[in-house]
């Protein structure tokens, strides 16, 4: 009995002051006998756009839920804004601005109204609502919907409604569940925007997506989940060059004549010694050196493939 | 009204969020001006019904006040009782989709992770539940104030009614707001709220009308199962019988069936003459206390039983002496020793059809009904306190996160 409280205790929430917005250790989230979340050891440094990325089923959301303080991990810990999400619920909530995967809107109710409400849900005092709501609308561009009722919007501007309730008590950390996830190219441009504004206010944003190639220009560290566990954490380009390690890369030459070449090389250097090879040493009538799947998207698919349950 | 609230900063507590905002969707709803008209239309119609029945019934009509207060009373406890059992229908339906609608609607977890606190959450819904219920209990005085126009109901007891009323509509939105944070589809949740405002209503009485059978005789089965039942404890509150012999109120055969079994009638056929109030008694009520107004008068026994009156003799038996009192407001109180056993109330509808003669004034002796000592109507507010509170205690810990289950 004394091992479990201890086990409790052991883990020191980080310091005030340390860079780091999100800490988790040894997460886990068990469903009955599934493993929704297995043993995940986060840092999530401050100020940081931060990429959870998997297939679905990967356990983001679950983890994010559990950062918000609305699900108790089986085991494990998790420190957000230096507060327990378990014992200290409402610290989080204070800090932590939580959009989920669905969205959920209120009938007969207008934009202004669906913001003051959740204004009044976290007690802000009625003379500042006004100030506020002005604020939010124009950060996420929604001041002509400003009297439109919630449910005639559409869904890229209920996702953008979403992100400013979530933004309604300026929270330090924000948890993006698949913020993008139905809109169309040009709302994810949008939202893309506006993340980096998010940003530039200093912000710190955990956004779990399945849509790797959007991940990788938006986030500044990339987190790939796999059934529940960790596979790789780092910026988009180191993530980038260790899964390329993995999987080598495809390139595909095409010769004067019409001839085409297929080659997997391992990493930039030996793509550029290959090229060098064969301008140089073998002197071929190079048209086109062309690297097939050098985005992290199609690197993802080969590396989650196998995996995959 | 917001101006108004913000001319006065700090003067009024704010407003509980979810209270507000539901009020404002649930008066845009499609179907709220159906649910209010609908509700008067039925109780217009009772009305008519009521006032046609009980006026072509009650001999005499308008002319004598005291047929017309007959007539009065009919028609107040026909609206109460209807207004109860529309609010037995009403606030179910209205309460039961609190919590599961939002959870449905999958608003409920962005609800959760703000700053309210659950208690607020719930207390939330349940007021918004209940203001409609009152705006509808409000929206009817204009027809529970015809009794006034032709007489025998007090303000008083119109009050009294109401309360009831009210107070019904709080305990089964407790239970539907429990059964709401409880069960995940709002589907379910109504069927489990209408099915414990059943347990409540008709549920005791079959209960009672059980334990009535194996018991054999009478009166013999204890009512306590009827301290649950909000009619019940109504018709212990709006005590008093309108004598017009076809439109009899409704609360009479439910008062009748909890209450000991020791009542009659009396009359004073002296009632004009001094302004004095009289007194009579039945038989099994202890002395008057010392210095009590007492004076004799007859009594005609009657046996418990749906309907009254039964047997009547033919002519009225005179008792003495009489064992009760006139308290300091006038009230007739007929004590036993330890504390108010029952009161008489002045009937002022005549006595035709009863025994008495037109003129003379019947007395309802009404002994009060008990339930372990306190009085039934004591007791069904004590258990509904009790049930209330233990209801919203649940739905309270049922939308408090973090939750070790999934709760999207």
């Amino acid at each position: 009995m004394t091992d479990v409280v201890a086990l409790d205790e052991v883990e020191e929430p980080p310091e005030a002051g340390a860079a780091v917005a999100v800490r988790t250790a040894g997460l886990t989230k068990r469903f009955g006998d599934l493993y929704a979340v297995r043993d995940l050891t986060l840092e999530v440094p401050t100020g940081s756009v931060f990429g959870l990325i998997g297939p679905n089923g990967a356990g983001k959301s679950t983890t994010l839920s559990i950062l918000a303080s609305v699900l108790t991990p089986t085991s494990g810990t998790a420190w957000v804004a230096g507060c327990d999400p378990v014992h200290d619920p409402r610290g989080v909530r204070r800090q932590v601005g939580y959009m989920p995967d669905v969205l959920g809107v209120y009938d007969n109710l207008s934009v202004q109204e669906y913001l003051e409400f959740f204004a009044a849900a976290y007690s802000l005092p009625r003379s500042t609502w006004k100030g506020l709501v002005d604020g939010l609308l124009e950060l996420v561009g929604l001041e002509v919907k400003r009297t439109s009722m919630v449910e005639s919007l559409s869904r890229g501007m209920k996702q953008r409604l979403a992100l400013a309730r979530a933004l309604v008590h300026d929270p330090e950390v924000l948890l993006l569940d698949e913020p993008a996830s139905g809109l169309d190219p040009r709302a994810r441009v949008e939202l893309r925007v506006l993340l980096g504004e998010l940003q530039s206010m200093g912000k710190t944003i955990v956004i779990s997506s399945h849509i790797l190639s959007e991940m990788e220009e938006m986030c500044s560290h990339i987190a790939i989940m796999e059934a529940g566990r960790l596979l790789a954490v780092g910026s988009p380009k180191e993530i980038g060059a260790r899964l390329t390690a993995v999987a080598g890369r495809k390139v595909v030459v095409h010769l004067a004549g019409g001839e085409v070449r297929n080659f997997t090389v391992a990493d930039e250097d030996e793509q550029q010694a290959l090229l060098r090879r064969l301008v140089v040493d073998e002197g071929l009538a190079v048209v086109e050196f062309r690297v097939e799947g050098s985005g992290l998207e199609d690197v993802f698919m080969q590396v989650t493939e196998g995996t995959l349950q | 009204m917001r101006t108004l609230l913000s001319r006065l900063p700090g003067t009024l507590p704010p407003l509980n969020p979810v209270l507000a905002r539901e009020l404002k969707q649930r008066m845009r709803g499609r179907l709220t001006w159906l649910v209010v008209t609908g509700y008067l239309a039925i109780l217009a119609l009772i009305l008519r019904f009521v006032y046609l029945g009980a006026s072509q019934s009650s001999s005499g009509a308008f002319a004598d006040p005291l047929a017309s207060a007959s007539v009065g009373r009919s028609i107040f406890h026909w609206l109460l009782f209807f207004m109860l059992m529309l609010v037995c229908f009403i606030v179910p339906g209205l309460t039961a989709s609190a919590i599961s609608g939002e959870r449905e609607r999958q608003t409920l977890v962005s609800l959760q992770v703000t700053l309210l606190r659950p208690r607020s959450i719930v207390l939330g819904k349940l007021l918004s539940s209940l203001a409609f219920t009152s705006l509808l209990v409000v929206a009817s005085l204009p027809l529970l104030s015809v009794p006034f126009l032709v007489g025998g109901v007090s303000v008083t007891e119109v009050l009294k009614g109401v309360a009831m009323i009210l107070l019904t509509a709080v305990v089964l939105a407790c239970l539907a707001v429990a059964s709401s944070a409880l069960l995940r589809r709002t589907q379910a949740a109504t069927v489990i709220a209408y099915g414990l405002t059943a347990a409540l209503t008709v549920g005791t009485f079959i209960v009672y009308g059980g334990q009535r059978a194996m018991d054999g005789p009478i009166g013999k089965a204890s009512p306590a199962i009827l301290a649950l039942n909000p009619f019940v404890a109504t018709a212990d509150v709006v005590q008093g019988r309108a004598q017009s012999s076809s439109f009899d109120s409704p609360f009479t055969a439910l008062a009748d069936l909890i209450r000991p079994d020791t009542f009659g009638f009396a009359t004073d056929s002296g009632f004009g003459a001094a302004g004095v109030t009289r007194v009579a008694v039945g038989k099994g009520f202890a002395p008057a206390p010392a210095g009590a107004t007492t004076v004799p008068a007859t009594f005609v026994p009657t046996t418990i039983g749906f309907g009254t009156g039964a047997p009547v003799p033919d002519a009225p038996v005179p008792v003495t002496p009489p064992d009760a009192a006139v308290s300091s407001d006038g009230k007739i109180v007929i004590s036993d020793g330890s504390g108010p056993v029952g009161q008489i109330l002045i009937d002022p509808s005549g006595g035709s059809g009863n025994g008495f003669q037109f003129g003379q004034f019947p007395v309802d002796v009404q002994p009060q009904a008990k339930v372990a000592g306190v009085r039934l109507w004591v007791a069904w507010l004590l258990t509904s306190i009790v049930i209330g509170g233990l209801a919203l205690l649940v739905a309270v810990r049922r939308v408090s996160l973090p939750s070790a289950r999934d709760s999207s």
